[in-house]
């Protein structure tokens, strides 16, 4: 899978979008130059989120800035381009490169046992590429030098009978050669109305919703820093 | 100018496979078998120039009532490439006719055995222009097997097979049609993988 997915990708030409969709996974590759740099987007479905409930509803999408933000509610996944052309001019490249695959089941390789399940109904992998030493191949980005979060809606199970079941769930990433440890690199929010946990994360990978009761404890303390307590207690209680 | 003649077929999978062994320049041929449906074979009219065009050919193929068997069917076809195209056609009427079902574990095993036939045959010095030339028939063969019900040897070998094609699929990168295909056979394979164990997950996902 990851050979063929290379191969498309590196034969891509720059302006291009590929989007392969299938039963089980949808693919799409983008190359987007710094000249007409374009937003680089996800919507996986995107009859299923025009439900009369959730049209009358607006959802709150965590933006990366809200000034520049460019992207729908309802995406899978959206970078505005504003963001891509801050990336470009940091990175002094002319290009960028967006590879993809959004899993629509369960089956993907990660380690799992009877404590740890995947609870999101699907995933995304992704990962960005900057202009390589070759004409065609892209370098990975490097994400230590970037401050750069992305948003992940990802569906969740039908909660009507097990709720509490939340509260044991994280969203988690995964590196390409470690399917057994993910890194908990997002924050975890629920969006009731559109039955999706929200991942805002830190880094590029597979990510995915798990239930699991000792990373969430881990999770919680990361994404509910004391300071944050504290501005909940004085400014909502 | 002389033309290239083809007759083609369209599988259940939309490939349109040559049922004229590389096609002829004559005014007429000879196709004992076609596959069983409404309108599914082709004329396809080649000149010196790469052009071509697909016409129609408005025929009503029905199942045979008296079938043989696909041992039968397939024993007196030598040639590897032409026996992918005659499997194709023996199952097309197999599917459409309930009493006349063809036993998986039987087909996957057939068409698994030509398979590896094929990729013994061309990896020898690797023939690629055999290789490119039977592309389509080796698409339209795995997708046949992708959706069935496979042990993990099964698997395991007919994903060897498509690493061969990953491979050396180059010349046909900027062609979507091809490309959506193979990704489909993945797709079945993701929906095979179920109930598969740890090694053959890794294999699907690794490489």
């Amino acid at each position: 899978m990851r050979k063929i997915n290379e191969k498309i990708f590196d034969e891509s030409i720059v302006g291009q979008t590929i989007q392969i969709v299938n039963d089980n996974f949808n693919t799409q590759f983008n190359k987007i130059s710094n000249t007409n740099t374009k937003d680089i987007f996800i919507n996986e479905d995107s009859k299923n989120f025009l439900s009369k409930k959730y049209k009358k509803s607006k959802i709150r999408y965590l933006s990366i800035d809200n000034n520049t933000n460019n992207c729908e509610d309802s995406m899978t996944f959206c970078l505005p381009s504003e963001i891509i052309k801050k990336l470009l001019e940091k990175e002094n490249s002319n290009n960028i490169g967006f590879n993809s695959q959004v899993n629509k089941n369960k089956n993907i390789a990660i380690k799992t046992n009877i404590t740890r399940k995947i609870f999101s109904e699907n995933s995304l992998d992704f990962e960005l590429k900057l202009d390589g030493l070759s004409n065609k191949r892209l370098r990975n980005l490097d994400m230590n030098d970037f401050n750069i979060r992305y948003n992940i809606r990802l569906k969740m199970p039908d909660l009507k009978k097990n709720t509490s079941d939340i509260g044991s769930s994280l969203c988690v990433q995964y590196d390409k050669n470690d399917q057994a440890n993910p890194n908990i690199s997002c924050e975890t929010w629920y969006d009731f109305i559109a039955n999706e946990v929200i991942c805002e994360c830190e880094r590029q990978g597979l990510t995915i919703n798990l239930m699991d009761n000792t990373i969430s404890q881990f999770g919680r303390v990361k994404q509910f820093t004391i300071s944050k307590i504290d501005f909940c207690n004085i400014f909502v209680f | 100018m002389p033309y290239l003649f083809k007759i083609k077929c369209k599988t259940s999978s939309n490939i349109l496979l040559d049922l004229s062994n590389g096609g002829f320049l004559s005014q007429s041929i000879t196709i004992n078998n076609l596959p069983v449906g409404n309108n599914n074979v082709f004329l396809e009219v080649n000149d010196n120039q790469g052009r071509s065009v697909l016409i129609p050919c408005f025929v009503n193929v029905k199942f045979n009532d008296n079938q043989p068997s696909m041992e039968n069917f397939l024993a007196n076809v030598n040639d590897i490439s032409q026996k992918m195209v005659m499997m194709e056609i023996y199952t097309s009427s197999a599917n459409k006719n309930k009493e006349n079902q063809v036993d998986e574990k039987l087909e996957i095993n057939i068409r698994l055995d030509i398979l590896n036939s094929f990729f013994e045959d061309i990896s020898v010095n690797f023939d690629s222009d055999k290789f490119l030339y039977n592309f389509d028939k080796v698409i339209s063969f795995l997708l046949g097997l992708s959706n069935k019900n496979l042990k993990d040897i099964n698997f395991k070998n007919l994903y060897d097979l498509l690493d061969i094609i990953v491979n050396n699929i180059d010349p046909f990168l900027d062609d979507m049609n091809k490309i959506s295909l193979l990704y489909k056979i993945l797709n079945n394979f993701s929906e095979n993988i179920k109930n598969k164990n740890a090694q053959i997950l890794g294999i699907y996902f690794d490489n």
